[in-house]
């Protein structure tokens, strides 16, 4: 079996310590690089542009941690999806201060558990997978592109979402009827924009399935004035039934969408987006609209 | 000197217990690591997560006596 790319690095003058945070992160089939000095760590990664994510402890005798990720961050600025995560032994002030300007992923303190470890590096890993994929597909002229035009597109529903939200303390029939056929397109490019997007530029982590689907359908119903059965919203999320009825069970759980009685016939129910749901929606639009016109 | 150690040998003090934090770590991952591999008897065990719950509590005393000598590097 071929092995997995090494993706991360850890810095610590202990070898002990290297072997054994390699071990823990092996055993989860994440393969590590590691160095003993912040010159040998600075070496590796101009060595190794695969580099996602380096773990370095901070007080080491012959080398300031917080000085080597500093200068990490500088000579390494053409790569920002560079992931750091902090090891210390205590927590304090300084430390916190140190992680935000260095923008760490996170920091660990000493004793190191293993899921802690697991957990960070895991998570700075898909962040880092998910900055490459977006810069990526702004590099290439066709896919700088459509970030532009998926962001239009996006800006434009927000200011659909953030209209409807506005209109829509008590007065949800006169809201549903202001709605023009522009949103309900709108909204169907965009969902397809997405949907095509997803996997090639965020990744499943940003946008898990089906919950995603079923999140961009419950926003174009209620953008277009639709009433969505539950047998409907499952069905739009192509996913088996069961999984589809559980993360509808979830969204409704989660409070970003409830089941209504239908007005027409008081034995149906529908599911739409609540306040909350509505609100996030609002706020995701306008987040990707950023994340996409900046890498563009 | 609040604590009634003299300032020049706080710096001293503060790495040792640095290196003690970071030996208590090692035996401390080390342990884990071996508890998780799920191979040890149930006596061997017991005695694993002890010695693991000694060290956890080591390490959190060595956080109280940071906090009276104070905070400042090495961290």
């Amino acid at each position: 079996m071929e092995s997995p790319v090494a993706r991360v690095l850890i810095v610590d003058d202990e070898v002990r310590a290297l072997r054994l945070m390699s071990r823990v992160l092996g055993s989860s089939a994440i393969a590590c690089h590691t160095a003993e000095s912040a010159a040998d760590a600075m070496a590796v990664l101009r060595q190794t542009p695969e580099i996602d994510v380096v773990l370095s402890d901070i007080y080491m005798p012959t080398t300031d941690g917080i000085e080597f990720l500093g200068t990490v961050r500088r000579e390494f600025a053409d790569r920002p999806w560079l992931q750091l995560l902090l090891v210390t032994g205590q927590a304090s002030l300084e430390t916190a201060v140190a992680a935000m300007r260095l923008e760490a992923s996170d920091y660990l303190f000493k004793p190191i558990e293993p899921k802690s470890l697991r957990e960070s590096v895991q998570h700075a890993l898909t962040r880092a997978e998910s900055i490459r994929k977006v810069r990526s597909a702004a590099a290439d002229p066709i896919g700088s592109r459509e970030l532009l035009q998926i962001a239009d597109t996006a800006k434009a529903l927000a200011e659909d979402m953030r209209r409807t939200i506005e209109q829509d303390s008590g007065r949800r029939e006169t809201a549903n009827s202001g709605k023009t056929e522009d949103t309900g397109l709108r909204t169907l490019k965009l969902l397809q924009k997405l949907q095509e997007a997803r996997s090639s530029i965020f990744g499943e982590a940003v946008m898990p399935e089906p919950a995603w689907e079923m999140l961009a359908e419950l926003m174009r119903a209620r953008l277009t004035g639709q009433h969505l059965s539950v047998t409907s919203l499952a069905l739009s999320s192509k996913s088996p039934m069961t999984t589809a009825l559980r993360r509808i069970e979830d969204l409704i759980q989660g409070g970003l969408a409830a089941r209504m009685p239908d007005p027409a016939d008081r034995r149906r129910t529908y599911v739409e987006l609540t306040p909350e749901g509505m609100a996030r929606m609002q706020l995701f639009l306008e987040g990707f609209a950023r994340t996409a016109l900046a890498s563009s | 000197m609040p604590h009634g150690i003299p300032d020049a040998q706080i710096p001293d003090i503060r790495r040792l217990l640095h290196d003690v934090n970071d030996e208590l770590s090692i035996a401390a991952l080390q342990l884990e690591m071996m508890l998780e591999a799920g191979s040890v008897e149930a006596h061997s065990r017991d005695s694993l997560e002890e010695s693991l719950e000694a060290c956890r509590k080591a390490a959190d005393a060595l956080k109280q006596v940071w906090i009276l000598l104070g905070t400042r590097s090495p961290t």
